[in-house]
């Protein structure tokens, strides 16, 4: 007899039976994916606006008619000089976050433009109303804005609900791995007691549904992160996000070193737990 | 049969096997002991989408022994059961008495010290009972001790029997040593 050139697996490959968890756990890996991408990108933004938004107030300016956004600052430097309570005028050089300053003060979307940080001397509270009524007496198209460091109320939430949403997928999705490797165990408790009473030791058992339970976390992580990927992607294509600004390519990979990893190793550890805790329920 | 396999634990008195109180095991212990044992108990259960080469060697695989070291003696065994033919089929192609035949190949080919065995299933023919009968002495001959249950007065005649009546087990007369 010329035996099979391998072994089949010990159990039974049964989809139908595991889409409900399968799905469970795409979706949870989609959403801790999802959250971590806009949080970087979230956390990018308010590093850019951080590093932009400098002085008690940062003016916009963008090109109009005939006139470049280079003239454009220009003038807007020598008017915003001789307002009263300017200490003094800066010109930013241009920069790839200026995108994102311009459309959070509300510049128009494709219009080029300049910043400038303005400094003011003491009792200044009225150097933004000043600031705007002089750009427009002079026909300059600018916003003024005093928002400083992180980028305000928006990104500080966004952040928080990036640290707090993934947290709470990645408990659900190690619960749904317990629940799932019992089932497992379940599914398969004739052929399992048949291994068992072959002499299989307790760590071969486990490591079998450990094993189908972590295969299907991973196809799991894999389909959740391409799905938050591509919805990312849709994100920034759209410019939905633009309050936290949106994500870059780099932003895409964000969630694969610490959320998407950890997922699979707990949904690994879980799957044994929840096998090792069938296990000691039987003799 | 089950206490003897170890696949249930008592719940009260003493169940001894090889010598140990099977209560008072400890998981690797028991693990060890039933490597000792061989369980061809009725119904049979099998790997449906697992060839009958490989449901007869679920055994030696599981307690990780190379694929190298056993090929061979799947092979002996399943030749010996007269199922060489069928190693590469399906265990739900096969029919009842070959299914049964199965089941005992699996339970010997790790050379249990005891066999534990339910009788053939009812409906075969009397000459694949001889069959199974013959193939069981065959078992016992080569060393194994074999346990078996059944209700067929014929077959258990030949052999020293233990009598389970109203919960109580006796001894015939024969020394089952």
């Amino acid at each position: 007899v010329a035996p099979p050139d391998s072994h089949g697996r010990l159990l039974r490959s049964s989809p139908w039976a595991r889409a409900g968890a399968a799905f469970a756990l795409t979706v949870l890996a989609l959403i801790s994916a999802f959250v971590c991408i806009l949080d970087t990108a979230a956390v990018r933004a308010a590093g850019g606006l951080r590093s932009r938004l400098t002085g008690a107030a940062t003016v916009v300016v963008w090109d109009h008619g005939l006139e470049s956004a280079d003239a454009a600052a220009a003038r807007a430097a020598e008017i915003i000089a001789r307002v009263p309570a300017v200490a003094g005028v800066r010109p930013l050089d241009p920069a790839p976050d200026d995108r994102l300053v311009a459309r959070l003060v509300g510049a128009p979307a494709g219009a080029d433009t300049r910043l400038l940080a303005v400094e003011a001397s003491d009792g200044a509270q009225a150097l933004p109303s000043r600031l705007g009524q002089a750009l427009h007496a002079a026909n300059l198209p600018a916003r003024v804005t005093t928002r400083r460091g992180a980028g305000g109320r928006a990104v500080t939430l966004a952040m928080a609900a990036g640290l707090l949403l993934p947290l709470l997928a990645l408990v659900a999705f190690a619960f749904v791995c317990v629940r799932e490797a019992r089932r497992e165990a379940v599914r398969a408790s004739g052929l399992l007691e048949l291994i068992h009473i072959s002499g299989a030791s307790d760590g071969y058992l486990t490591d079998l549904i450990r094993g189908r339970v972590g295969a299907l976390a991973l196809v799991c992580v894999l389909w959740g992160a391409s799905g938050a990927m591509a919805a990312a992607a849709l994100v920034s294509r759209l410019g939905i996000a633009s309050a936290f600004g949106a994500p870059s390519r780099h932003d895409l990979a964000s969630p694969w070193p610490l959320v998407l990893v950890s997922a699979w190793l707990l949904g690994v550890a879980s799957s044994w737990f929840g096998a090792r805790a069938w296990l000691r329920a039987s003799p | 049969m089950r206490l003897i396999c170890l696949a249930e634990r008592p719940s009260q008195g003493l169940a001894q096997v090889f010598g140990r109180d099977i209560a008072t095991l400890t998981r690797k212990d028991a693990t060890l002991m039933r490597r000792r044992i061989g369980s061809a108990l009725q119904p049979s259960v099998f790997a449906d989408h697992m060839t009958v080469w490989d449901n007869a060697a679920l055994t030696p695989r599981v307690v990780g022994r190379p694929r190298a070291d056993y090929a061979g003696e799947i092979d002996a065994v399943l030749k010996w059961m007269g199922l060489g033919r069928l190693a590469d089929a399906w265990p739900r192609m096969l029919s009842p008495a070959e299914q049964y035949r199965l089941t005992l190949a699996r339970a010997i080919v790790n050379r249990p010290e005891l066999l534990l065995a339910d009788a053939p299933p009812d409906g075969l023919d009397t000459a694949e009972v001889q069959r199974v009968s013959k193939l069981i002495g065959e078992i016992h001959k080569a060393g194994a001790t074999v346990l078996m249950a059944t209700r067929d007065a014929a077959m258990a005649d030949a052999y020293p029997t233990l009598r389970l009546a109203e919960g109580r087990v006796s001894m015939s007369e024969q020394d089952p040593s």
